[in-house]
């Protein structure tokens, strides 16, 4: 197995890299890469109860650019010896999101002590309501919120499960995982499976039609009729 | 197998919204039939994203430290630099012509098209040529080697 470092004249010339990088299928890459920050992008979102997903009028393909640039500089070392590209990329971006997510809650800290309206709570709680961190991704916790700040994000989450069951509605396959969820407690998709006797990746199929369309629910109700066929 | 963990339901619309997204962030899109799926849900054209992305990494990669063209560019650059920096000490004639043939005995097959050349011209150069052509090959030499 080759190291991906030549010994030429003395001189250390990391060859492999560069050639894989030279010769990688961009296209595809640049699919999957911007697929991962759109997803990663509406983990946010729903989280933080922002529908701009991104601060700063960024999009998943400003992110996507940014993982990519990072390794073609240097600035993030891929070594092909430790795994694929994509993954590592796909990993580069978490933690462009993870930056996000702290300069956003550090913008929320700034805002907070001016701000008489209470969405910066809401942002802020939803943010970080506990258990929201699979991706491991986030600062500690803060203070339990208010109760009129308790009412305001509790109608926030009344109006996601609008969309949810909306468009989970009709389709027995997505209101299964939301009642498994809701009655079991259960997240995890293999939980998921167990419990309805089915296999995990159809679980996980589920989950990713029953989330594009709640996001299609979300940005265009006609849309997401036409796209679960009803 | 499940584990015995105990789980609590969701007491709150705003518990069930993090058991849910907890759920989601669990089934990211995997491979690239999926991936195109997950940009379509999102509103963006596959195809585009695709191409965008090409161009933009085939242009990173252009000015890339990574790219061999790149790093060659720069240590062409830098050794000229070196160089150009270089002080010439002014010698005699005689010492110039011994010295440079002494450097050229060593060399390989650059040494050889070079001596070929100094052998040809020698009587016409002038004592600064003699000196120039000096001080680039000791500075060859200094960096390890030929530029073959």
């Amino acid at each position: 197995m080759g190291t991906g470092v030549e010994e030429i004249g003395g001189k250390k010339l990391e060859e492999k890299p560069s050639k894989l990088l030279a010769e990688a299928d961009w296209a595809s890459i640049g699919i999957q890469l911007v697929a991962h920050a759109v997803f990663r992008a509406r983990g946010l979102a729903w989280r933080t109860a922002d529908h701009a997903e991104l601060a700063d009028g960024l999009q998943p393909e400003d992110l996507a650019q940014e993982a990519i640039r990072k390794v073609l500089q240097g600035k993030r070392r891929w070594d092909p010896e430790r795994g694929p590209l994509l993954p590592f990329l796909k990993g580069v971006v978490d933690s462009e999101v993870s930056h996000l997510a702290e300069s956003k809650d550090n913008e929320l800290q700034h805002r907070f002590p001016d701000g008489d309206d209470g969405d910066e709570w809401v942002d802020r709680a939803e943010f970080f309501a506990p258990g929201n961190d699979s991706a491991g991704i986030l600062p500690a916790p803060i203070a339990p919120l208010p109760d009129a700040e308790r009412i305001k994000r509790e109608g926030f989450a009344d109006q996601r499960l609008s969309t949810l069951f909306t468009a989970a509605d009709g389709t027995k396959e997505l209101q299964d995982v939301l009642d498994t969820i809701m009655t079991e407690g259960e997240w995890k998709p293999s939980g998921i499976a167990e419990h309805l006797g089915v296999p995990v990746p159809e679980v996980n199929n589920r989950l990713k039609r029953l989330r594009r369309l709640a996001d299609r629910q979300q940005a265009s109700p006609q849309s997401a009729e036409q796209a679960a066929g009803r | 197998m499940r584990d015995n963990v105990m789980r609590k339901t969701p007491d709150t619309s705003s518990e069930f919204v993090a058991l849910i997204s907890k759920a989601f962030e669990a089934s990211p899109p995997e491979g690239l039939e999926d991936s195109v799926e997950e940009l379509r849900a999102a509103g963006l054209d596959p195809a585009a994203v695709g191409r965008e992305i090409a161009e933009f990494a085939k242009a990173a990669y252009a000015v890339s430290p990574l790219n061999w063209r790149v790093s060659a560019a720069r240590e062409r650059t830098a050794a000229l630099e070196r160089l150009g920096g270089r002080h010439v000490v002014p010698r005699p004639r005689a010492e110039l012509e011994t010295q440079i043939n002494a450097i050229l005995a060593q060399g390989g097959k650059a040494a050889a098209e070079v001596r070929a050349y100094f052998h040809k011209n020698q009587g016409r150069a002038s004592d600064e040529d003699l000196a120039s052509l000096l001080s680039q090959l000791e500075f060859l030499a200094e960096e390890g080697g030929e530029d073959e």
